[in-house]
């Protein structure tokens, strides 16, 4: 059985009223597989764009969430996991035994098969790369194919189109992590005031290698000199005994569009200039371990502030060389188009473009917006200078980008499309954003 | 302390699994049973990690009648692992043909995986409680259904198995009334199961994990029929 139901991107922009399932054993999931044209697996659902879901048929994997394997090495450990397991419950096993996952998306509620399918970053992207560095092995399931065994030295190839595949390649059964020994239980946090985007890189380059995890938070509302001025925050795990942590409280299960709008061209200003104040009067703060790997934990609201028509967000990694110059015009843009910005943020990153990912080596800014036309228009203007300097964007966070624009944007476009259609000649796992990009 | 066992016979999806979760995370240890042992596997290998109790899993196939097959499939565990003291009979099945028209060899599926089956593992457990030592405590949990309040012509035989089984339970309450067991029978409504899910129904479905909890708190109550 399945339910009838319109799925929307976290963003809100982008719905799809499809046929959910929900198998429960891996018989029915393999039915539901092959006896759909087209179909996709659904994770935690939390992606901006609807990646996974498909018109014709959505798997939600929420009941694939066991632990399958646990071992401590020399190193660490390795857990073996299915994919619909939330990181939320991976960790709270692997904390109890003193391990984490080093390579964390922003919030606890997403899923491992979501992690490996857009082959997420977390906050220490230029230092340990993005998710397949934790991943050892992935078992694979495709109509055609069978269930396969995928890593770096069997099915090589499908290991890395599977990968940031956008899961495409068919379904992630499970996958096998590796996982780091936790120093302590608390993080502490360092923030460094910086006086623009650039004194910000300037910054982060400086503590690279001397914390665990760097980032800033700019005011972009801000004119003239000040504008992007704001702080860079450092994290380091603190050295301690590891402690029960508290128990979440997830705000995020259900993405609704039933909350006022708060934030507006009005309102976003003061408050980014609010949080800046606080930001100014807070002292330097330990963190507990779950609250400083999710920054957006316990913030929730701040998405829901956007109310119904949602918001945008944009982000890119461009080169430092460029860096500058695309600045300078993300500040003409948005004073010309009277764009007030939510939200800016930027990381280090180090690595190498493949498939449709979300990689390279450079400066990666996030911005966020209220959803509007002018707002669309910025960002589409972002697009074409993205495009000009050969910049990266992440399709797990847009919910608008059109086929022409990923074709330009993404050199290995051409050939991500070729190796899917040669791997799966029917197409038989499509999703609402492959469909938008014009891969299926 | 040594740690108490559970045997769940439908542990594999739904109401089962959820009970076995919950119960791992009491500390208890556990025998899973059901048709489906590559789900078991995984379920008590995911148990066992998580919350470090012991799960042993027994295949089987409540639709085999020959003699013997119950407590052969059982006695492993019985023997040499574990003492269990909670028997949760949870297992159920039912059919898109089980109408007036329903096949002679559907019907018998039916009425076996509904009521013969879990009628020959109670009675077997009632022989193995005969051999606890004194002061022991045994209790039984059946799962039936709402739909043997008024029988209707859908799930005309899965509910007749269910009624079938509840008055086999009576039975065995009078039988047994001078052992140490307490019988606790639950018609469930609507789980929220594969087979229920996306269907219109006439109430809101039940989350297998809070008729779990509700069945778990219930067990320090007295034997009765509870409906839920």
């Amino acid at each position: 059985m399945y339910l009838e139901k319109t799925l929307i991107s976290f963003d809100l922009n982008e719905s799809c009223k499809t046929k959910l399932y929900r198998p429960e054993t891996y018989k029915d999931l393999f039915k539901i597989c092959s006896e759909s044209d087209q179909v996709i697996a659904l994770g935690g659902g939390l992606s901006y764009s609807l990646a996974g879901t498909a018109p014709k048929a959505t798997i939600n994997m929420k009941m694939f969430d066991r632990i399958l394997s646990f071992k401590e090495t020399s190193e660490g450990a390795t857990i073996s996991v299915e994919a619909g397991i939330t990181l939320e419950s991976l960790l709270k096993f692997s904390i109890a035994k003193g391990y984490f996952l080093s390579i964390l998306p922003g919030y606890p509620l997403i899923t491992v098969g979501g992690c490996v399918a857009f082959n997420v970053h977390g906050k220490c992207q230029y230092n340990i790369g993005n998710f397949e560095s934790v991943v050892e092995s992935i078992t694979l399931f495709h109509p055609l194919y069978g269930t396969k065994t995928l890593s770096r030295s069997e099915n090589s190839e499908l290991f890395e189109l599977t990968v940031g595949g956008i899961g495409l390649t068919g379904i992630i059964l499970s996958v096998e992590l590796k996982l780091k020994k936790l120093k302590g239980n608390k993080l502490k946090l360092n923030k460094a005031f910086v006086k623009n985007p650039l004194d910000a890189v300037e910054k982060m380059e400086s503590l690279k290698g001397k914390f665990d995890y760097i980032y800033s938070w700019n005011d972009f509302n801000l004119n003239g000199a000040k504008f992007g001025q704001g702080y860079v925050y450092s994290e380091e795990f603190i050295n301690g005994p590891i402690t029960t942590q508290s128990p979440l409280n997830l705000e995020l299960k259900e993405i609704n569009r039933k909350f006022p709008k708060v934030l507006n061209q009005l309102s976003i200003p003061i408050m980014t200039k609010v949080y800046a104040q606080m930001e100014k009067l807070k002292s330097t703060n330990e963190l507990d371990l779950i609250n400083g790997l999710f920054p957006i934990l316990g913030k929730e609201i701040y998405y829901k502030m956007f109310g119904k028509n949602g918001f945008y967000e944009y982000q890119f990694i461009v080169s430092p060389e460029n860096f500058s110059n695309v600045l300078k015009q993300i500040y003409e843009l948005k004073s010309r188009l009277n764009i007030k910005i939510a939200l800016a943020s930027l990381k280090l990153f180090s690595g190498k473009q493949t498939n449709l990912n979300f990689n390279g080596t450079g400066i990666c800014l996030a911005l966020d917006v209220a959803a509007g036309v002018n707002q669309k228009r910025f960002f589409e203007e972002i697009d074409q200078l993205m495009i000009r300097y050969n910049g990266t964007v992440n399709l797990s966070k847009d919910s608008r980008l059109t086929k022409e624009t990923v074709e330009k944007l993404f050199k290995n476009y051409g050939e991500f499309k070729r190796k899917i259609l040669q791997y799966d000649p029917n197409l038989k796992f499509q999703s609402t954003l492959s469909k938008r990009i014009g891969i299926t | 302390m040594e740690a108490k066992s559970a045997l769940i016979l439908g542990a594999s999806t739904g109401l089962g699994k959820s009970l076995a979760k919950q119960l791992a995370q009491k500390g208890f240890n556990l025998i899973l049973a059901a048709r489906n042992s590559e789900e078991l596997n995984r379920n008590a290998t995911d148990l066992a990690i998580r919350y470090n109790v012991k799960c042993h899993v027994v295949q089987i196939d409540l639709s085999i009648t020959q003699d013997g097959y119950i407590a052969d499939r059982f006695s492993d565990c019985l023997k040499n692992q574990l003492k269990v003291e909670y028997l949760f009979l949870i297992s159920g099945l039912n059919s898109d043909f089980d109408d007036e028209n329903i096949p002679d060899s559907e019907m018998d599926i039916l009425i076996n995986t509904n009521f013969v089956g879990p009628s020959k593992i109670l009675k077997h457990f009632v022989q193995y409680v005969k051999t606890l030592p004194e002061n022991s405590q045994f209790f039984v949990v059946t799962a039936s259904t709402i739909a043997v309040a008024r029988m209707r012509g859908r799930n005309l035989v899965y509910a007749s198995s269910k009624i079938a089984l509840e008055a086999f339970v009576e039975g065995i309450r009078h039988a047994t009334a001078n052992l140490p067991i307490t019988l606790q029978t639950y018609r469930l409504g609507y789980v929220d199961t594969l087979k229920s899910y996306g269907q219109k129904l006439l109430f809101p479905s039940l989350d297998p994990h809070k008729a779990a909890t509700k069945i778990i708190s219930n067990l320090s109550k007295p034997q009765k029929t509870n409906f839920y």
